[in-house]
């Protein structure tokens, strides 16, 4: 009985979830279009998490370089150590690692600044003047998410690749014209597109869940606390466990 | 606004990177895949592709100019062969003759499958567009692979062979090692070979020299005639003997006599034996023998008994010179005597020959009886008497 | 004159619980009806009805003959042109300047060019003595400002009907009076309806033209001030005398 309730409320949470995804995508397409709302909150969610992404991409480029040399000395892998980090970065690690990271930070905002108003009864005073919270409030996040979430990931494609580079370079003597070519020559634009891909799904879902949760929050400060950790939680599951169906759907595809 | 301006700035930048990042993997990674090129297609048949897949690249002389775009396995069972649908940058057309080949291989020994297709000769006709370039047979590099296998099994295993040998001969062991390993300082067994070989030179030197007994054997005729003549002496004996007369043809010949001899000699060595231990005991012994031998006096006494009976035994013996018969001849001839006691004490020792003798008796015992049985005389005494 | 709004059987139950177990009541126009009740008894639920922030479990609400009871967001968009509401706590956007609350009602329904704003608040920030703090967040006023703003902010579409949540409570009696005379000459200017919930007695003596008492879902009375204090409902009689419950019916 505890797990047809449980069961239950999962349904029902996930049925809210995905009517306000339904909602918010409507909302990207329908006017009127607040690009002042969508470039502050690009500002806000990508450029403030540039700084994170950089330094997550840039170290498990290295750690990637390192790992393949000394874990697999003996068969000669250091030469392919550029195919290694750019195929593995570019389609997984950049795309799930920045979602996760920056993911966290960006969904745990959206819940505590949505959350807040909920309880101060800000999202109310929003209907009382005949304004819809989605459009007002969610859609400009997921457009800045959309947009910021692949931008972050290429940028980050970039610098794990660098952070490869210096490794190859300085630790394994390995030229970086040797490096650049070997990366060039294994990685197709298809990884670059599924990696990217990925990044504008996982964006799709930190946004819905960060803003259902603040919107849906109840408990004063408390609550919104709550509500906080539960999008961490909540979206970092939902990246993870997507990634193993995107990266399928995007070898079937690309 | 300023606030707004600074904010659109930074967005701006950040998705301007972004953007060129995008565009130079579109530009770096595109060119590659000859995203911007015409490509011409090209079809060719295959009884199998071994893996090949779509996307996989193809090679034109060892260069990557195209991939393959479509692969299909023909629903219709009577169709054997799978069709290969791939595309060539277009600039290469000219290369494409009706002589090109193409055939599937694998990039390093465990690599993907690729095709590779080799330029036709000028005189050839061009290959035109759509147009089906012809299969070269399939290396099955799986069976290649797998019989290299077998082959560098072989291979590992005669290094281990060769390494232990190789070990062997470093440590001396073994002939090889023996022949190499050094004795002395300066010194192997091929040195010594050496020196026996020059020894053995110097032999024949000498040999043809004449110095030394084997020249003088090779080159003496009266030596040589000697010895033809003991050799023919030799002949008739072994002639005698291989004709069965005498005791030394029974030893040769019958198997059962020579085990017997083998037995005679064990008894002799016994009896040697025996007669050492004889000695030993006389060595301390106050018995006759002991005495005689080691008492003068006692001994010159003996003697001179032994003088006095052998003076009457010459007597005899004179006697019996006189007269005729075995007896006479026994006691005149020493030496007869001597041998024919030897035998007889010989024989009695010897379980074999008095068996011998009386195998010789009993058939001399029959042979008579049939004599007389011819001759009509009665039946002398058949049976042998008593052994002795 | 017909009503403005016109409630008939309001019953409110979440779940198991009950808050409201039929209401009824008219409300005319420029009419200013207080709801008085204690704390907890479901009266903002009652004034989120009538903006159809909440949708009753059953009953009826008409305004202008209209039902609002069913209708989708954008169905009641025309009614929430014309009904304003004042939180409990002002909720201003607090990301926002004052100018920028207060232009946010004449944005989003696009009543004036941008460059006649300025002049509109101004004027509506005069009118809750607050003049020029358009540059001031939220966070930095008091709670009295708040709120006077967030009255600057209802007033902005001149609305026919305006909605108050214990506009009183948390104040201190002198802000409390200053808030007591703002309502009573907004109504008086702009003629609008008023409905006010609280449980500030001093607040009801002064704008209330009737009283309504909620108790247990229902209202126990509804009449003008002077017939109230006349009851003789002996609750009703402590409540306006600010005395504790003879018994304990928690």
């Amino acid at each position: 009985m505890r797990l047809l309730a449980a069961l239950d409320r999962a349904a029902e949470e996930a049925g809210a979830l995905a009517r306000l995804g339904a909602r918010a995508a409507a909302g990207l397409f329908t006017p009127p279009f607040d690009f002042r709302a969508g470039i502050e909150q690009m500002d806000q969610i990508g450029v403030r998490s540039l700084g994170v992404a950089g330094i997550t991409t840039v170290f498990t480029g290295m750690v990637m370089a390192l790992q393949t040399a000394y874990s697999l000395p003996g068969l000669g892998v250091k030469y392919y150590i550029g195919t290694v980090v750019s195929k593995s970065l570019v389609r997984e690690l950049a795309p799930v690692l920045v979602a996760l990271i920056v993911g966290g930070r960006i969904g745990s905002g959206m819940t505590a600044e949505l959350g807040t108003m909920k309880v101060t009864e800000q999202i109310d005073a929003l209907r009382s003047m005949a304004a819809d919270p989605v459009k007002k409030l969610v859609v400009p996040k997921l457009a800045a998410t959309l947009v910021m979430l692949p931008a972050l990931t290429l940028l980050g494609d970039l610098l794990g690749i660098l952070g490869g580079l210096l490794i190859a370079v300085f630790q394994l003597d390995l030229t970086a014209a040797f490096y650049a070519n070997d990366v060039i020559s294994s990685l197709t634009l298809e990884d670059v597109v599924s990696g990217v891909g990925k990044s504008f799904f996982f964006a799709f879902f930190i946004t819905v869940v960060g803003c259902h949760n603040g919107l849906t929050a109840e408990g004063g400060a408390d609550g919104v606390g709550r509500a906080t950790t539960n999008t961490v939680v909540l979206a970092s599951i939902l990246i993870l466990v997507s990634d193993f169906f995107l990266t399928k759907l995007f070898y079937l595809v690309g | 606004m300023s606030r707004e301006r600074r904010a659109n700035r930074r967005v701006g930048t950040l998705v301007l990177a972004a953007l060129a990042v995008a565009a130079t993997a579109l530009f770096l990674l595109g060119d590659k895949q000859n995203l911007f090129r015409a490509k011409n297609r090209y079809t060719v048949r295959f009884a199998d592709v071994n893996g090949l897949q779509r996307g996989a690249s193809v090679q034109l002389n060892g260069v990557d100019v195209g991939q393959v775009e479509k692969i299909v396995l023909p629903e219709d069972m009577g169709q054997h062969e799978l069709v290969v649908h791939l595309s060539i940058d277009a600039r290469y057309e000219q290369r494409l003759r009706e002589d090109s080949a193409a055939r599937i291989r694998t990039l390093g020994l465990l690599g993907d499958k690729y095709l590779e297709v080799t330029s036709g000769s000028p005189a050839a006709p061009p290959l035109p567009e759509g147009g089906e370039i012809p299969a070269a047979a399939v290396t099955n590099v799986d069976a290649l692979v797998s019989s290299g296998e077998d082959l560098m099994q072989n291979v590992l295993a005669i290094s281990a062979q060769l390494t232990s040998i190789l070990g062997r001969m470093e440590r001396g062991e073994g002939l090889l090692g023996e022949l190499t390993k050094e004795m002395e300082p300066g010194k192997n067994v091929t040195t010594e070979i050496y020196g026996t070989l020059a020894a053995l030179r110097q032999a024949a030197e000498a040999i043809g020299n004449g110095k030394g007994p084997v020249p003088r054997l090779l080159n003496d005729e009266d030596l040589g005639e000697k010895l033809e003549v003991s050799v023919g002496r030799l002949d008739t004996i072994l002639e005698k003997a291989e004709g069965g007369e005498g005791v030394l043809p029974m030893l040769l010949t019958d198997t059962e006599a020579r085990a017997k001899l083998d037995r005679t000699l064990s008894a002799l060595e016994q009896a040697a034996a025996k007669l050492s231990q004889v000695a030993d005991g006389l060595a301390g012994s106050d018995a006759l023998l002991a005495k005689l031998l080691t008492d003068e006096e006692y001994g010159r006494k003996v003697a001179g008994e032994l003088d006095r009976l052998l003076a009457n035994l010459a007597v005899v013996s004179d006697k019996l010179a006189h007269g005729e018969g075995t007896a006479a001849r026994l006691i005149d001839d020493p030496a007869l005597f001597e041998a024919l006691n030897d035998i007889v004490l010989g024989v009695n020792e010897s379980k074999m020959l008095r068996w011998l003798v009386r195998n010789r008796q009993k058939k001399g015992i029959e042979s008579r009886y049939e004599d007389a049985r011819e001759a009509g005389e009665a039946p002398p005494a058949r049976d042998l008497p008593e052994a002795p | 004159m017909s009503a403005l709004y016109s409630v008939r059987g309001l019953v409110k139950r979440y779940g198991v619980k009950s808050v409201l177990e039929g209401i009824d009541f008219d409300l005319a126009r420029g009419e200013c009806l207080v709801v008085l009740g204690r704390s907890g008894t479901g009266k903002s639920v009652t004034l989120r009805h009538l903006i159809g922030l909440e949708q009753p479990t059953s009953g009826s609400i008409l305004f202008e003959s209209l039902e609002i009871v069913g209708r989708s967001e954008r169905e009641l968009q025309p009614v929430r042109r014309r009904v304003a509401m004042l939180f409990q706590g002002g909720a201003l956007f607090d990301s926002m300047t004052v100018f920028d609350n207060l232009a946010f009602p004449f944005r989003e329904h696009r009543v004036c060019p941008e460059a006649e704003l300025a002049g509109r608040i101004a004027a509506l920030l005069d009118k809750v003595h607050l003049p020029g703090t358009e540059r001031r967040m939220p966070a930095d006023l008091s709670g009295g400002m708040k709120k006077r703003v967030a009255l600057a902010r209802a007033l902005a579409l001149e609305p026919e009907v305006l909605l108050f949540d214990e506009p009183t409570t948390g104040l201190d009696p002198m802000t409390s009076a200053s808030i007591a005379s703002l309502i009573l000459a907004t109504q008086r200017s702009t003629g609008a309806a008023a409905l006010v919930v609280t449980h500030d007695i001093a607040l009801a003596r002064r704008v209330a033209d009737r009283i309504a008492f909620l108790d247990q879902g229902r209202f126990r009375f509804l009449g003008t001030f002077e017939e109230a204090e006349a009851a003789p409902d002996p609750l009703l009689a402590d409540f306006l005398a600010g005395r504790e419950e003879a018994d304990d019916v928690a």
